[in-house]
């Protein structure tokens, strides 16, 4: 008999392999269980683009055989997962390099799909995310229909929370991973810059694009980053570092760990910060200080200007690699995607530079700080997810030209970890980040998976 | 939109023989006048000697 009381869309990553590999759950049965879900409630969420129903259950058929012939080929093996369009999967259309037509089928799969397909993973197929062309309708929020999932990464955040998949791939320039994460209540990775190939991911930004996981939990994120971490020559920015045990390793401690606070800098942030976010933030962090945690305050001056650094070079390098579009693009665009082109033509070369040197000078700075601290605390969002009337395609734009909290760690491309912390008033998720030096992801993931299993707020589901 | 910058956009824009959407330039304005500030707010600091760090790898293809 498969799964426990839970429906088994709801199941983790975790839970479904451990049922999976004890034969006790079919990889057939859990995609069949999906796609159900799916039928029921992507009709209100639209979460997915293009859903591969056919050759998902072709490969959970393939992926049964082998763990009956006992070629178990590890944690995702059977899993059903979904990526964002961002993200080339063979016999899918990429709607995000639409030219003309949305029929455009790619004939290779990204570096990141390929490892998940080698990992056995199920590819249910391309989820939406912010800034397409054309009118599709709104991704929804599964804790509140009448609210947005955040985004860029809109349908992976939407997906996760509602059990359409067991994970998802992301993508996250500014923040686009950690945003809908928080808003939808999930867990949202992004890892160190060159972590993960992104070798056929569309470009937003070569030098601040960054693939990762997005879950249910903490041990998922590991799961999911232990298959599509490492080196790829096809991304010549991927870095060949070891990769470690990011799962196995996981287990409950931060006794010693030291969290630095830059409190300077989230004042620098309050005026735009929701209260109710910063009350639950510290509450957090209070509570890994309660598990023995020692937190400190540190300064980093320059910080305050890496959002906009974190902008100029987003958008110049978004400008470069759309350029010979951009007549047709100026037409079609999502107004989003057109704004930043604009940015991207008014800003100069000297501009460019500018914010290179003070990304060198962010840089420098958390090194600095990294001596003394094993993690920096922060907020991952200024607050709870708006509703689909008040929201308006320019307010991520808005967000991107004053401090905030999440851009500044794409900048220094430090690993970033978006972790449930508690409910609004409303009813909304909000969540707590964390960020680590560069490629220390299993203290990122010890500290939220310590945190996580204290707080347990990953026990409550959207009643979608 | 600050005049000086819609100038500046619409030159640029003709300079690359591109046209903006109808309507951007009325949408856009506001946002385009906070992106210009939040540029001049980067050339404020004194970085000093800072250089600018290497942003790609010396090893590619080399492993």
């Amino acid at each position: 008999m498969a799964g426990e009381e839970k429906p088994l869309y709801h199941l983790t990553v975790h839970e479904a392999q451990t049922l999976i590999r004890s034969r006790a759950l079919s990889p057939v049965e859990l995609t069949r269980a999906i796609l159900e879900r799916i039928e029921a409630v992507d009709g209100k969420l639209h979460a997915y683009l293009n859903l591969m129903a056919d050759s998902a259950l072709a490969e959970a058929r393939v992926a049964e055989a082998e763990i009956l012939q006992g070629r178990y080929r590890g944690a995702l093996h059977g899993i059903p997962v979904a990526v964002k369009d961002q993200l080339d999967v063979h016999g899918a259309p990429a709607t995000i390099r639409n030219k003309d037509s949305r029929d455009l089928r790619l004939s290779e799969d990204s570096t990141a799909v390929h490892k998940l397909r080698e990992a056995g993973a199920v590819m249910l197929g391309k989820l939406a995310m912010s800034g397409l062309p054309g009118e599709l309708p709104d991704v929804r929020n599964p804790w509140n229909l009448d609210h947005i999932p955040g985004g860029s990464s809109t349908g992976a955040g939407a997906a996760v929370a509602a059990g359409l998949c067991l994970a998802a791939i992301g993508e996250d320039t500014a923040g686009s991973i950690r945003n809908p994460a928080s808003l939808c209540g999930i867990v949202g990775l992004k890892p160190t810059y060159g972590r993960i190939s992104r070798h056929g991911l569309a470009p937003l930004s070569w030098s601040l694009d960054h693939c990762g996981p997005m879950t249910r939990v903490v041990e998922d994120a590991a799961h999911v980053l232990q298959a599509v971490a490492g080196y790829d020559p096809k991304d010549p920015t991927s870095i060949q570092a070891p990769i470690p045990e990011y799962a196995a390793a996981l287990r409950e401690d931060v006794k010693g760990t030291v969290i630095g606070i830059p409190r300077h800098y989230i004042e620098e942030c309050r005026v735009r910060t929701d209260p109710e976010i910063l009350t639950l933030v510290d509450q957090a962090v209070g509570e890994l200080a309660s598990l023995g945690a020692r937190v400190e305050e540190v300064s980093l001056p320059t910080l305050k200007l890496a959002t906009i650094a974190n902008a100029v070079i987003y958008y110049n390098e978004y400008f470069t690699a759309h350029r010979s579009d951009l007549p047709a693009l100026l037409k079609t665009a999502a107004p989003s995607r057109r704004a930043r082109l604009y940015f991207g033509i008014l800003t100069s070369g000297a501009d460019y530079i500018q914010a290179q040197r003070i990304r060198s000078r962010v840089r420098r700075e958390f090194a600095e700080i990294f001596r003394r601290v094993d993690l920096l605390a922060l907020p991952a969002q200024t607050g709870p997810a708006p509703t689909v009337k008040e929201s308006d395609p320019l307010d991520v734009l808005y967000k991107h030209v004053a401090p905030e909290f999440l851009a500044p760690f794409n900048l220094a491309g430090l690993p970033a970890i978006s972790v449930p912390c508690g409910f609004t008033q409303a009813d909304l998720p909000v969540a707590l980040q964390l960020l680590g030096k560069p490629f220390d992801e299993p203290t990122v993931l010890q500290a939220a998976y310590t945190y996580q299993q204290h707080a347990r707020w990953y026990e409550r589901r959207p009643a979608i | 939109m600050e005049k000086l910058t819609e100038q500046t956009l619409a030159t640029l824009l003709a300079q690359a023989g591109l046209e903006p959407k109808e309507g951007d330039l009325e949408r856009f304005g506001e946002l385009i006048d906070k992106y210009m500030a939040a540029l001049k707010a980067l050339h404020s600091v004194d970085l000093g000697d800072e250089e600018i760090a290497p942003t790609f790898h010396p090893e590619w293809g080399s492993k």
